[in-house]
């Protein structure tokens, strides 16, 4: 019996990381519904005849090319490095924001560019302006120890902190798809996403920078998650959404501009 | 022991593949229904009393009960050594598309009961012959058809992680996973974006030219496909590409058939 139940708890366990996964890309996938709602209608159909896709079908695609042959360089585009004052660290190509901006200055010309290379540059942008806005998507310098990558528990599993953020919306949205959730929280006015999409990609990451601290004050190293105060989840709910929405809201901003042009 | 592994195994199909099925055959069943005629659209409606997609799952419920275990062979279809369907066996699923779009067509001779599981029936059944791992390839004996695989994360080092699953899950349940986080209309949606134009094109034939398309698409798999082969990430992404065109060309088929059917 004893070697039955061991066998039983591999196999949950298997099945909760099936659903961690998930967990990661139903993520990227409500940021790329939230953006789809908001492109101009050139820009929609721009993006379709490039990609021959919706949006959120390449939500995740950086992640599952991150590790095949060609695609290696990309593997630490994925955050961005802050130095202690929260300034991106200078010089540092392997970084979402440096890659962004990149991306975007060469697809101010973007009709005279293969349609290839226009196809994988959004692909690029749908996920990385996501990632950046990933609440430990925010690279914290060493020399501040309180911002390390740590572990947290969850029904006292050990669980790493990183894993449990970039599955926030879904832990936070339980049963529910990428488009109901992002139905249900894209409900700000034109003025306010407006105002949220200013500056300029390397303004966001400043603001990320600075307002993502907070999180290793709500869900301290070893905590256990399903034991941590309704307040902290709370707010580390709104975090997680808000992150969300301005994800989406700045992907739309970004590909609106390109194709704007 | 042995009891235990047995219950193990089930737990591990209860948890993960069944419900992507589910998923898989509701975007199936949400594209075909996006593509049916008005009077098509309507008929189905009324002979379900519900739409086509919350209709999709009913056949693999009864494949549990005592009383309609024999439908479980209805999901695999058979083709020969030339990737023709040629079979009139009641076992197999080309089969009973067949049996029951005559029931559909001849409506009025048959009472309510059996024409709503006709109609449920070939939703679930044109879904399920465009599955790869549900083709049996008469030159491929049955031990071949069914093995384990290796998956890798595409990561080296500390982060690399390998998973075992059997090739039928594989293509049951792996490939469409990494869509589950969508509605069936959002995959459904994108189905059309990608493949709309080919609609046509792959909508034209019969169920049994459909049967010797997907054989000949199985056929390609089974070259290269070996027990406990490791498949790589970027191998991984390629077939997703491919599970998706053949569920659009599900999809577009069981909307042509019912639009045939109730025209």
């Amino acid at each position: 019996m004893k070697r039955f139940l061991i066998l039983a708890a591999v196999a949950l366990s298997f099945a909760a990381t099936q659903s961690a996964k998930a967990w990661n890309n139903i993520g990227h996938a409500t940021i790329a519904v939230i953006a789809e709602r908001h492109l101009t209608d050139e820009a929609k159909e721009k993006c379709r005849s490039y990609l021959k896709h919706n949006l959120p079908y390449y939500a995740s695609w950086m992640d599952y090319w991150r590790n095949c042959p060609g695609f290696e360089a990309t593997t630490s585009w994925h955050s961005v490095p802050v130095d202690v004052n929260n300034r991106q660290i200078k010089g540092e190509t392997n970084n979402a924001a440096y890659q962004i901006n990149r991306i975007c200055k060469r697809m101010r010309k973007y009709h005279k560019l293969k349609d290839s290379i226009v196809c994988d540059n959004l692909k690029y942008l749908i996920h990385m302006v996501g990632d950046m806005h990933c609440p430990t998507h925010t690279k914290y310098s060493p020399d501040e120890p309180n911002l390390k990558q740590r572990s947290v528990k969850m029904k006292g599993k050990k669980l790493g902190f990183h894993t449990f953020w970039d599955g926030s919306i879904g832990y936070y949205n339980k049963g529910m798809k990428c488009d109901q959730i992002a139905a249900m929280y894209d409900t700000l006015t034109e003025a306010e996403i407006a105002q949220i999409c200013q500056g300029t990609p390397n303004d966001w990451a400043l603001a990320n920078a600075e307002q993502m601290r907070e999180i290793y004050t709500l869900l301290p190293v070893h905590s256990e998650v399903t034991e941590i105060s309704e307040q902290n989840h709370e707010r580390m709910k709104q975090i997680a959404m808000q992150q969300a929405l301005v994800g989406g809201y700045r992907l739309a901003k970004v590909l609106n501009d390109i194709f704007s042009k | 022991m042995k009891r235990y592994i047995v219950l193990l195994i089930s737990l591990l199909c209860i948890s993960t593949a069944s419900a992507w099925n589910k998923f898989a055959q509701q975007c199936i069943a949400t594209l075909a229904e996006q593509n049916l005629t008005e009077e098509a659209k309507s008929e189905a409606t009324k002979i379900l009393g519900g739409d086509l997609a919350s209709n999709s799952w009913w056949l693999q419920t009864i494949a549990k009960e005592e009383a309609t275990k024999y439908t479980s062979s209805w999901h695999y279809i058979k083709v020969n050594a030339e990737h023709k369907s040629v079979t009139k066996s009641k076992k197999d699923g080309v089969v009973q598309i067949e049996r029951c779009v005559d029931i559909l067509e001849n409506r009025a001779e048959h009472s309510d009961s059996t024409v709503v599981a006709a109609l449920k029936s070939v939703i679930h059944l044109v879904a399920d012959m465009h599955n790869i791992a549900h083709i049996r390839l008469e030159d491929i004996p049955t031990s071949q058809r069914n093995f384990n695989i290796q998956i890798s994360n595409g990561f080296t080092g500390k982060k690399a992680k390998i998973a075992q699953v059997t090739w039928r899950k594989y293509w049951e349940a792996n490939l469409i996973n990494r869509h589950a986080s969508y509605s069936p209309e959002l995959f459904a949606a994108d189905l059309e974006t990608c493949h709309g134009a080919d609609k046509e094109r792959f909508s034209a034939g019969d169920v049994r030219y459909w049967a010797a398309d997907m054989a000949s698409l199985a056929a390609a798999q089974y070259k290269w496909a070996k027990p406990d082969m490791l498949m790589s990430r970027e191998k991984d992404n390629r077939l997703e590409q491919m599970n998706e065109k053949t569920m659009a060309r599900a999809g577009y088929r069981l909307a042509a058939l019912l639009n045939g059917i109730f025209k």
